[in-house]
This record gives C-alpha cells, sequence and structure tokens, in this order.
C-alpha cells in the first residue's frame, strides 16, 4: 500500500516539469513559470513528508526491517559526499571528510546507513552557513565485538539544552521558525534514531548555540542476529 | 527513430512518460497491462522498454520474463521502474531478468541516463556483431 499515496502526486509534480518545460519551449510568462515551479516544489515537499511519514509509521508499527549486506564504508561515505558536495558549495561551507580505508567492512543495513548519513549531512549543511562540516568516520574493537563510529561535526547555529531534549521526537523541530526558514519534515532525527537503534547502535548529540552540533552514530559493524530475527518476525 | 514501449496501467503516468520521450526524440508505444505489453512487443519489436511492476493482469515481473524468455524479444533492453522502492523488489526485478531498475517518482533526467545508456550498449553490441 505504501506507494498509494504517491502516484497522485507523482502526477502533481510529473506535470509542473512538463509545464515548466513548455514555458520555457514557448518562451512563456516568466511569471507563470513562478508559479508552476512553487506547485513543483511544494509537491517535492510533500513527497518528501509522506516518504517520511510513512518510514516512520513502519517503525511505530514494529515493521521496521533491517535487511543486512557486506558493504565497503569508505565507500559508501564516498557515495555520500559525491551526492551532499553541491549543496555544501551552495551553503558556501567546506566539507571535509576523514575515513581511513582501516574502517573496512559493515555486514549491516547499508540503504539505512546511507539515508542516516545523507540526512545528518543535510542537516549540518542547512544549519550552517560560509563554516565547516566534518565526517569522521573510525572503527574499534571492544568486549562486545567491533563498532563503527561516524561523527558529523558543524560550525553551525547549534542547539541548546533544551532543544536537546526534543530533538529525536517525531515533528519537533526545535524550533517552530525553523520549518519556515530551512525547511524540513520534523521527522528527519526521529527515524535517524529507530533505524540506528534498529541496527544495534545509536545516535547522540552534543551542541553549542552559536559554535556548532556534532551528531554522532555508533554501529556494530556486523548487524546483530536480533535485529534480523525481529525484522523476520 | 527510436522506439520505447511503456507498459503501465496508471494513465497518467502514461502519459507523462509517452509525452516527455515525445519531446526527447522518441517514438513512444504504450500498452495498459502485462498482457497487452508483451504482445505489442513481439509484434512492434521496439528498441526498449519501461516495465512497471503492478499491473492489473500478470505482474511486470512474469511479464519482463515472458519478454526474455522468448526468442523474438530476448534481446530487448527492458527497465523495470516501479514504486517498490525496496531492495527485494529490485533483487526479483533483476533475476527476472531486466536490465535495469529505477524507482518512481520518476526523476527524468536520471531514467533518460540509463535509457542511453542501453541503448548505447545495444548500438555497440549490434556494431561488434557486423
Amino acid at each position: 500500500v505504501s506507494h498509494e499515496p504517491r502516484t497522485p502526486l507523482n502526477a502533481i509534480i510529473g506535470y509542473s516539469e512538463i509545464l515548466l518545460d513548455d514555458i520555457a519551449d514557448a518562451k512563456g510568462d516568466p511569471a507563470q513559470a513562478l508559479d508552476v515551479q512553487r506547485i513543483h516544489m511544494s509537491g517535492k515537499s510533500l513527497l518528501a513528508l509522506i516518504d517520511d511519514v510513512l518510514d516512520l509509521s513502519k517503525i511505530e508499527s514494529g515493521k521496521l526491517e533491517a535487511v543486512a549486506q557486506s558493504f565497503n564504508l569508505s565507500r559508501l561515505v564516498q557515495e555520500v559526499v559525491a551526492v551532499i558536495q553541491h549543496m555544501a558549495s551552495k551553503s558556501g561551507n567546506r566539507l571535509d571528510v576523514v575515513c581511513p580505508p582501516e574502517v573496512g567492512q559493515m555486514h549491516s543495513d547499508r540503504n539505512k546507513i546511507r539515508q542516516t548519513l545523507l540526512n545528518l549531512l543535510c542537516n549540518a549543511m542547512k544549519f550552517t552557513a560560509r563554516g565547516v562540516v566534518r565526517l569522521e568516520a573510525s572503527r574499534s574493537r571492544g568486549e562486545d565485538g567491533e563498532w563503527v563510529t561516524i561523527s558529523v561535526k558543524d560550525t553551525g547555529i547549534g542547539i541548546s539544552d533544551q532543544q536537546v531534549q526534543k530533538l529525536f521526537q517525531p515533528f519537533s523541530q526545535a524550533d517552530e521558525k525553523i520549518a519556515t526558514q530551512f525547511g524540513g519534515t520534523g521527522l528527519g532525527l526521529a527515524i535517524t534514531r529507530a533505524w540506528c537503534r534498529k541496527m544495534g547502535g545509536d545516535v547522540s548529540v552534543s551542541s553549542e548555540p552559536g559554535k556548532g552540533s556534532t551528531f554522532t552514530i555508533r554501529l556494530p559493524a556486523v548487524l546483530p542476529d536480533r535485529a534480523l530475527a525481529t525484522a523476520a518476525a | 527513430m527510436l522506439t520505447i514501449l511503456v507498459i503501465e496501467d496508471n494513465e497518467l503516468n502514461r502519459d507523462m512518460l509517452t509525452r516527455r520521450l515525445s519531446r526527447r526524440g522518441f517514438r513512444v508505444i504504450s500498452a495498459e497491462c502485462g498482457e497487452q505489453g508483451v504482445a505489442m512487443a513481439r509484434a512492434e519489436h521496439p528498441d526498449l522498454v519501461l516495465m512497471d511492476l503492478r499491473l492489473p493482469d500478470i505482474s511486470g515481473f512474469d511479464a519482463t520474463m515472458q519478454l526474455k524468455q522468448h526468442d523474438s524479444t530476448h534481446d530487448i533492453p527492458i527497465i523495470v521502474v516501479s514504486a517498490h522502492a525496496m531492495e527485494t523488489h529490485r533483487q526479483q526485478a533483476l533475476d527476472a531478468g531486466c536490465d535495469d531498475y529505477d524507482t518512481k517518482p520518476v526523476e527524468f533526467e536520471r531514467l533518460l541516463v540509463k535509457i542511453h545508456r542501453l541503448l548505447k550498449m545495444e548500438e555497440d553490441q549490434m556494431r561488434q556483431a557486423i
């Protein structure tokens, strides 16, 4: 069922793209083009919201699945960085990446880790202007097996202690003005946390207003069996 | 002119794809269900097929398999375009023999890149055969 709400929305987005092409071809009214662009952008943000709500409802109904596969983490990081790079240059930020080949292989849910990294980097870019965003990955071995730690540190506006409390709750952007100014659905971090926990790890944050924030995810290098067992149930 | 067969049951999606592909210089034919799509592919031998997965009669997986198993259509590249953004569906589609996979909502430029890549491979193979 999950794709059903998206079907009509796909038509709204697709036809607004066709109209934009039509207007461009006919060298039409720029004011009209602007209006169609607004329809298009609103459609896209509604689509993002629906995707997030569907993800969240999967989490809440216990239907969340973690699908393990083996992959090279630094290659995944490279892939994510390639996607986010244009956002970095647009917001005038420098993106530093420290991900040595020694972080090696993971056997976990590649897609969820990819989305998580995109989400954290996207947030960092949104809330930082002409600053530095730094992604750092490392691997450690403890009594409870091997762990991968990835942190995303920015020099952005930061988050107050009070806001940090609510940060991972659904629909609770730190501030109402945030949604207007920065966009976003207010679900990204709630989903990120649920995913990290599903994969046997967690996400944490430390922040200082005016100085910047660091989000850190810590995951087992190999997805624990119980995560898979729950997924199958 | 290269011909693309769009197999898609949703009328608006079919219309959108048809118009946008035509604008980019393709000849587009379309089918509303799997059986009709398979028959059309056999009759018209298009250069490429865009296949929806959820069709009213046979599934896009089955239609893909039928095309790939039949001598007259096995060489036609197929891109499965599916609303199921699940890794399992992707694997299932590839197992059924499709050449590439994309998800809805269709990002048209991304889809075009995949179409051109497959058409170019086809062309290179033909050159080699000659």
